[in-house]
């Protein structure tokens, strides 16, 4: 797909019918839009998305949803209804793609579809313009083409890893095979049920415990989404006021501060997981010979007695004593009479003699008693050093949370209101992280136990099932369920890792190319994107760093759906070309990362709308950019006011003088201009 | 998505235990089938709409004895 045009008419800021032309031409594959902020870049960009999918961003970064017709149109004009048009080219042919709000009922209409011919809209053939449209652009690959830039540098820890999962996932057009996965373990979940109707009452109730189980498995799982979700939106709160805090003047130099605490936190936190880890592996190493100390030293100290009287090791054995006997003949040579006092001699020496096996195993025991006792001495030793370990970190972690806390204090104590307030609502957002993250480990310990309490029934089901005949023509068709589900997964697997693989080469090129240190990167099979310096040791990334390693990935996903359009893969939709929207790429960006990412975006896309500030769009990334922009555009905020006080704001582009901010005009709203 | 993720590396285990008893071109040409299927419910329904474990127990119903 390539846009080729885009109409919007009363939508939010924008005043009336505004329209542009997006740049199709390969070698200027670049649409940029620049506008100051609280114009409208990111109500375009949210357009795009509500066009098409009828998705609008999350009302914490979209304010009053229900309000989508420019106000000043609703007061003066009259007008009730808001128009998102947009043409676009797929498989040779022109579309036009439409979809309507209309504010007085609060209804937002359903996609509308055309054909356009000789530039003449006729109506499309397509009877449901929104299945089309996901054919197009699958549904789940949307968010990866057109998305807010400075929300990739959040794509860090753990929630991070999650979205790069998804978007893995998403790009590789898996659900298809994912719900046929989910239908077939619903399947072999049936056949084993109807195995066990067709055994004994005994199985029967370890079905029902299965189920049961799984029930309350599902319902601890959804708990627990629903704290990774908590995570993801308190973490996103406090990164938002983090960066308002430090571009707040009064507040800057005490969040530099709490930046440099909480990453020294990070890593004593670190190490207390790396302390608590030993901990473990001390358990399992040393609990048997913690635990048999006390019988290890009984133990020795009988073999010690033993020894003490002679007896161990004994100075002969029964065998050579036997053996003398037998033969008549003492080791000296001389005959011995059976009877004899030196017969009874020997004969008697059999009270004290060993038996060879029964010395040789307790000199075996002896050996490894020796060996539990030495174990038993490091392990006290360990477990010192490591409660010692321990100890000294936990006292770190609470003199670093000390002065967090004073921070936290002195800021939200700061004269300032405007910063108090959000010291207050960053707080509020660390006391909800703090209780989802707790509730999500409660969580997690619950699912466990579900899941044991579960196997130990399936395990019992399983056994009384193949003792009966009846049930053994479902317990045929429950394994084959199981083997094709095993088989998908691991088919799947197969293809997610490649995709991974590819995607993870993409952004280590990039970063090779792009970031001041040398760097490797590594994107884990659990998606965890991490750096690492030449000799292998994983490096921290700076905001900047994660926001240019996420554009990155997004443009490595957008490339690789590409290349996947023509993919005839059985199990996985195939690939597609979109255009990729971005608005705000450069928020964290130095100038030199700016650049970077100005070079490589238009490379990875096949045509790409970057929506930027001025001052994001320096002369860094419009030298960069300059050859590649095939159309240009200004986002105006027109004002009825006179602007007496203000600034003006206006910016020369080749010579020629736009506004950003108009003062006198007949409207409230936004405009666009094309830049000539 | 719906479907414990429990039961999910149940079947997982016990699905790689059985694989070994199928032939894997068969299985594939199974998985085809019913991957076909369920293509056809997400272009009709949508993700949102409901699975169709019925479809595909008849699916392998219909090649049980093949395998």
């Amino acid at each position: 797909m390539l846009i080729e045009f885009i109409r919007i008419t009363n939508w939010r800021s924008f005043h009336g019918v505004n329209d542009f032309f997006v740049s199709k031409d390969p070698a200027k594959n670049v649409t940029l839009i620049r506008a100051e902020n609280g114009v409208g870049k990111t109500s375009l960009l949210a357009a795009i998305n509500w066009c098409f999918f009828g998705i609008l961003p999350p009302e914490s970064e979209f304010e009053n949803p229900t309000k989508l017709v420019n106000a000043f149109s609703v007061e003066h004009d009259g007008a009730t209804k808001a128009v998102v048009e947009i043409d676009f080219v797929h498989e040779g042919k022109t579309y036009r793609a439409s979809r309507s709000y209309d504010q007085r009922t609060e209804t937002t209409h359903p996609l509308r579809l055309s054909d356009l011919l000789d530039g003449g809209e006729v109506p499309s053939s397509k009877d449901r313009p929104d299945r089309f449209i996901n054919s197009v652009i699958p549904r789940e690959m949307a968010p990866h083409f057109f998305f807010y830039g400075e929300a990739t540098s959040r794509y860090t820890g753990a929630t991070g890893a999650r979205k790069f999962g998804e978007a893995v996932k998403g790009i590789l057009g898996s659900t298809v095979a994912r719900m046929a996965l989910d239908d077939l373990r619903k399947a072999w979940q049936d056949y084993n049920k109807q195995a066990s109707d067709n055994t004994s009452a005994e199985a029967q109730a370890a079905e029902r415990a299965i189920e049961e189980a799984d029930q309350r498995i599902a319902t601890a799982r959804e708990n627990a989404r629903k704290y990774d979700d908590e995570i993801a939106a308190a973490d996103a709160r406090i990164d938002k006021l983090n960066q308002e805090l430090a571009g707040a003047k009064p507040a800057k130099e005490a969040q530099q501060r709490r930046a440099r605490l909480e990453s020294q936190l990070a890593s004593k936190e670190a190490d207390r997981a790396k302390a608590m880890q030993r901990a473990q592996s001390w358990m399992q190493n040393f609990i048997t010979s913690v635990l048999a100390e006390e019988l290890v030293a009984e133990a020795s100290e009988v073999i010690k007695n033993e020894d003490t009287r002679g007896k161990l090791p004994a100075p002969y054995d029964e065998k050579f004593v036997d053996e003398i006997l037998e033969d008549g003949i003492c080791v000296c040579g001389r005959p011995i009479e059976k009877g004899s006092t030196e017969y009874d001699k020997i004969k008697s020496l059999l009270d004290t003699a060993g038996d060879q096996a029964v010395m040789s195993r307790v000199m075996t025991t002896s050996t490894a008693l020796g060996r539990l006792e030495q174990r038993a001495e490091r392990a006290w030793a360990d477990y010192e050093r490591n409660l010692e370990d321990l100890r000294r970190i936990e006292g770190e972690i609470q003199r670093l949370d000390a002065d967090l806390t004073e921070i936290s204090k002195e800021l939200a104590a700061n004269p300032i209101t405007d910063i108090a307030e959000k010291e207050a609502a960053r707080e509020r957002a660390r006391i909800q992280r703090s209780q989802a993250t707790s509730r999500k480990v409660d969580a997690q310990a619950a699912i466990h136990n579900l899941e044991r309490q579960r196997s130990e029934a399936e395990s019992k089901r399983d056994e009384l099932v193949k003792k009966s005949e009846a049930a053994r023509r479902f317990v045929k068709r429950a394994q084959l369920s199981a083997a094709l589900t095993a088989r998908l997964e691991s088919r799947l697997k197969a293809e997610e890792e490649a995709a991974r693989a590819a995607i993870e080469s993409e952004i280590d090129a990039i970063v090779k190319r792009f970031m001041r240190k040398p760097a490797t990167v590594k994107l884990d099979s659990d998606y965890q994107l991490r750096l690492f310096d030449e000799k292998g040791v994983e490096i921290a990334k700076s905001t900047g760093e994660n926001q240019l390693l996420g554009l990155a990935f997004t443009g490595a996903i957008a490339k690789y759906a590409k290349e996947r359009e023509k993919d005839d893969n059985d199990i996985l939709l195939p690939g597609t070309v979109a255009p990729l929207v971005v608005d705000s790429p450069f928020g964290h960006l130095d100038p030199l990362y700016r650049r970077g990412v100005a070079e490589f975006l238009p490379n990875l896309a096949s045509q790409v709308i970057l929506l930027v500030s001025t001052s994001q769009a320096s002369e860094a990334v419009m030298t960069t950019l300059a050859d590649k922009i095939g159309q240009e555009y200004i986002l105006t905020r027109h004002n009825r006011t006179d602007g007496t006080g203000k600034q003006p704001e206006t910016i020369d582009i080749a010579g020629k003088t736009y506004d950003l901010t108009a003062y006198g005009s007949d409207v409230d709203g936004t405009r666009i201009t094309e830049v000539a | 998505m719906s479907g414990p993720e429990g039961e999910r590396q149940m079947a997982g285990e016990e699905g790689a235990r059985e694989a070994d008893a199928f032939d894997g071109r068969e299985m594939d040409k199974i998985i085809r089938q019913i991957v076909d299927k369920v293509r056809g419910n997400y272009f009709q329904n949508g993700e949102t709409g409901r699975g169709i474990p019925a479809e595909v127990k008849r699916i392998i119903e219909a090649n049980i004895d093949r395998v």
